[in-house]
């Protein structure tokens, strides 16, 4: 069965939508600066990628009633949400059973945090409202009451992967028949909780992150949200940006919070959704690389794309030095701009990319292009515990 | 195709691992916690260095999957797990460090122990298993959408056997939390555990215990929840009647929830079982619920505790349990031979 993608939509740092998004990319203007969101003692240390708009403002695009607590996760994943059903006209189309499946590693964390701080002094204190929306679940279901999509409703949460494992999932329902479509990606909204943990782990860099370059020394964290329609080629359905033709999970099994340097994780990941698409890795024209700006991801994922495209190495790229690492939501963010790059033909700068890692000297494409011959996009999204996750783009 | 509870294997605050048939006659416990019976994990983890690094749930988890491992005998093709609020221990511990630290010098393991893919990439180092892999976290529809992913693994010949496994603790903070927000109220009562299945598209020797299918239902009042029952029914070529025991998620005999009394009124023909005052609640306790409906048709018998009218034979029972009135799932579990 072709599962094709009829509507995406995202929100990030570099804008409201894929226009405002394709706009920075096109300008090279990246969406990192300093954190405004909550106080911290990284403020004017770690530059980060945040949605340039308060949860208030947030609010207020969405027509929300004032006086209802929404965690920032459920606000951004609403947004993405919304453009990708309109994308795909469903408010318009009737009796299709739409579906919706979130990936996210921290849902209402940015409230409990607010909780936990007053519940910390005596438990009787801290707001219940900021508390009740704290798990996964409360941004999936507050995002698909809003746009209506409740025939089946679910989180995944494999870390950085959870919006690739969403997508995958989506597509597995449909092909089962236990929906007609589902809007399937992923969100994160900053907060206190996850750039703490990054930090403590020591893989923040304290200038802009550098992907794919021998210099780098860290990610940048950012937020958003990037969902994709996903449906059966039908009349009925706008006309497809792609196929998403091919799609594996693999576990790394190999450590905790670390890629082994080989990357055998991403090998096995790539190679298996190229398989299951029956494409020949000579094939792919872009890789969109989980690429982090780590020491560690961009040697692993680099030597696994030498060894796998040994004959021919497609034009690669990562966006995260526009978008920051948004962890859930990377998956979705990253399909939704590898839906457009297969669609229009274009190719996405790395930024602040000056020399290749020596180990295995992939050199990225820096600058943007359109109306390039782009078939078939390869989207990585690896996660801690080895959760390596692949999506094959192509066209229809 | 069937699918088949090949293994299984439960943590939980009543019997102990490795513990497979249950108690004839059991006290329930007092107040309004649960707290899981830890087995011995010597001998479960063997290596001490790797057991001392472990969060309890960490422990458990891995406890209980290797329990049910010894009794497949196979890798698993797919590593999917479930739960509701993850590894709430570390979770808590790191925002407490945040705070009292202020940000400063914070140790990474509870912030990395904290992610819920925690006990499904445990699972697979300890295993060495570079299988598919996936994580469900949506409050009463996380372990479903593991059985419901195990079973479209299977039933696409992508793997052979799966491994399904549901965790969560309780600590003190979320059992506040949940009594502020009046989780408790009508005689509910708190819980937590593990629960781990190995699902198979072969029975095994013990694996008598056939899945045949789930239903999720997001939202909607008692009578169009009723409505997507019937047809769920249909679909499974069952008639209510056909259904032996009802294994509900009431929190006491006594409840009045609308929902519970629906499914009540539609199996009206079988016996009410009712497990939760005596291992609790928590999001995944359908994963338990499963656990016991194995227990239950493999020995063909309801124990007293859990009904007070056991009927003569145990061929198929449906596992009934809402979340907070919004997850609604239908579990339907049949004795292997009811085909013929």
């Amino acid at each position: 069965m072709e599962i094709v993608v009829s509507g995406v939509g995202m929100v990030s740092g570099i804008g409201f939508g894929t226009a405002e998004a394709l706009q920075a990319i096109a300008g090279k203007k990246s969406g990192m600066g300093a954190l405004t969101l909550f106080d911290s003692v990284y403020k004017d240390i770690l530059p980060v990628s945040e949605v340039k708009a308060s949860n208030s403002e947030l609010a207020a695009r969405l027509g929300l009633p004032a006086g209802k607590t929404f965690s920032r996760t459920a606000l951004l994943g609403m947004l993405a949400a919304q453009q990708a059903a309109t994308d795909a006209r469903l408010p318009l189309r009737k009796g299709l059973r739409v579906g919706f499946v979130s990936g996210t590693t921290i849902g209402g964390m940015d409230r409990s945090e607010n909780f936990y701080r007053s519940f910390g002094t005596h438990p009787h204190r801290g707001r219940l409202r900021d508390i009740a929306v704290h798990d996964c679940a409360d941004s999936t279901e507050q995002i698909a009451a809003y746009i209506g999509a409740t025939d089946y409703v679910t989180t995944v949460s494999t870390a950085c992967s959870s919006g690739a494992n969403a997508i995958m999932f989506g597509a597995r329902l449909i092909k089962h028949g236990m929906a007609d479509c589902v809007i399937a990606g992923g969100v994160d909204a900053l907060c206190k909780f996850t750039l703490n943990g990054f930090a403590s782990l020591k893989i923040l860099d304290e200038a802009v992150c550098r992907p794919l370059d021998e210099s780098r020394a860290g990610l940048n964290l950012g937020e958003g949200a990037g969902y994709v329609v996903l449906e059966r080629k039908s009349g009925d359905a706008p006309p497809p940006y792609c196929r998403l033709a091919g799609y594996a999970n693999v576990c790394e099994a190999f450590h905790q919070t670390a890629s082994s340097p080989e990357g055998h994780g991403p090998f096995e990941a790539m190679r298996q959704a190229l398989d299951a698409a029956g494409v020949a890795p000579e094939a792919v024209d872009y890789i969109n690389f989980h690429g982090t700006g780590t020491p560690n991801n961009d040697l692993a994922e680099g030597n696994a794309v030498k060894r796998l495209f040994a004959k021919k190495i497609p034009f690669l790229s990562s966006t995260k030095a526009f978008t920051g690492h948004t962890l859930g939501a990377a998956g979705g963010i990253e399909a939704v701009l590898s839906a457009l790059a297969v669609k229009h033909g274009l190719l996405y700068p790395n930024l602040n990319y000056s020399r290749p890692i020596a180990e295995h000297g992939l050199t990225p494409v820096t600058a943007f292009r359109q109306g390039a011959e782009i078939n078939t996009v390869l989207s990585n999204s690896f996660g801690f515990g080895g959760n390596d996750s692949s999506l094959l783009f192509s066209k229809t | 195709m069937n699918v088949y509870l090949l293994a299984s294997a439960s943590i939980n605050p009543v019997t102990e691992l490795p513990d497979t048939t249950l108690p004839a006659a059991i006290a329930c416990g007092e107040g309004n916690r649960r707290i899981a019976r830890e087995p011995d994990y010597k001998k479960y983890i063997l290596d001490a260095n790797i057991r001392r690094r472990m969060s309890r749930v960490m422990k458990m988890g891995v406890a209980a999957a290797m329990q049910c491992l010894s009794q497949s005998g196979r890798q698993p093709g797919a590593i999917i797990t479930a739960t509701g609020l993850g590894c709430l221990n570390d979770t808590e511990k790191f925002l407490k460090n945040i705070i009292e630290n202020g940000e400063h010098l914070l140790n990474p393991t509870p912030f990395t122990q904290s992610t819920f893919n925690t006990i499904g990439a445990q699972a697979a180092i300890v295993l060495k298993n570079t299988n598919y892999n996936t994580t469900y976290v949506h409050r009463g529809f996380s372990f479903e959408n593991a059985l419901l992913d195990a079973m479209m693994k299977i039933r696409d010949g992508e793997a052979a056997q799966v491994l399904v496994e549901s965790y969560e603790e309780q600590t003190d903070t979320s059992f506040k939390i949940m009594e502020r927000l009046g989780f408790w109220r009508h005689g509910a009562v708190c819980g937590e555990g593990v629960q781990c299945f190995i699902l198979s598209a072969q029975p095994g020797a013990a694996g008598k215990v056939r899945l045949k299918d789930v239903l999720c239902v997001f939202g909607g009042e008692p009578q169009t929840l009723k409505e997507k029952l019937s047809l769920f029914l249909r679909k499974n070529g069952l008639h209510p009647g056909e259904v032996d025991v009802l294994l509900s998620g009431k929190s006491g005999r006594d409840s009045r929830c609308p929902y519970y009394q629906m499914a009540e009124e539609v199996f009206h023909t079988a016996s009410v079982a009712v497990y939760k005052p005596f291992f609790g609640d928590y999001p995944t306790v359908s994963s338990l619920a499963l656990w016991l409906a194995a227990r239950v048709i493999t020995q063909q018998q309801l124990p007293g505790w859990l009904s007070d009218a056991p009927p003569q034979q145990i061929n198929r029972m449906v596992i009934y349990n809402h979340f907070n009135g919004k997850n609604h799932s239908f579990l339907l579990v049949e004795k292997e031979e009811v085909e013929g």
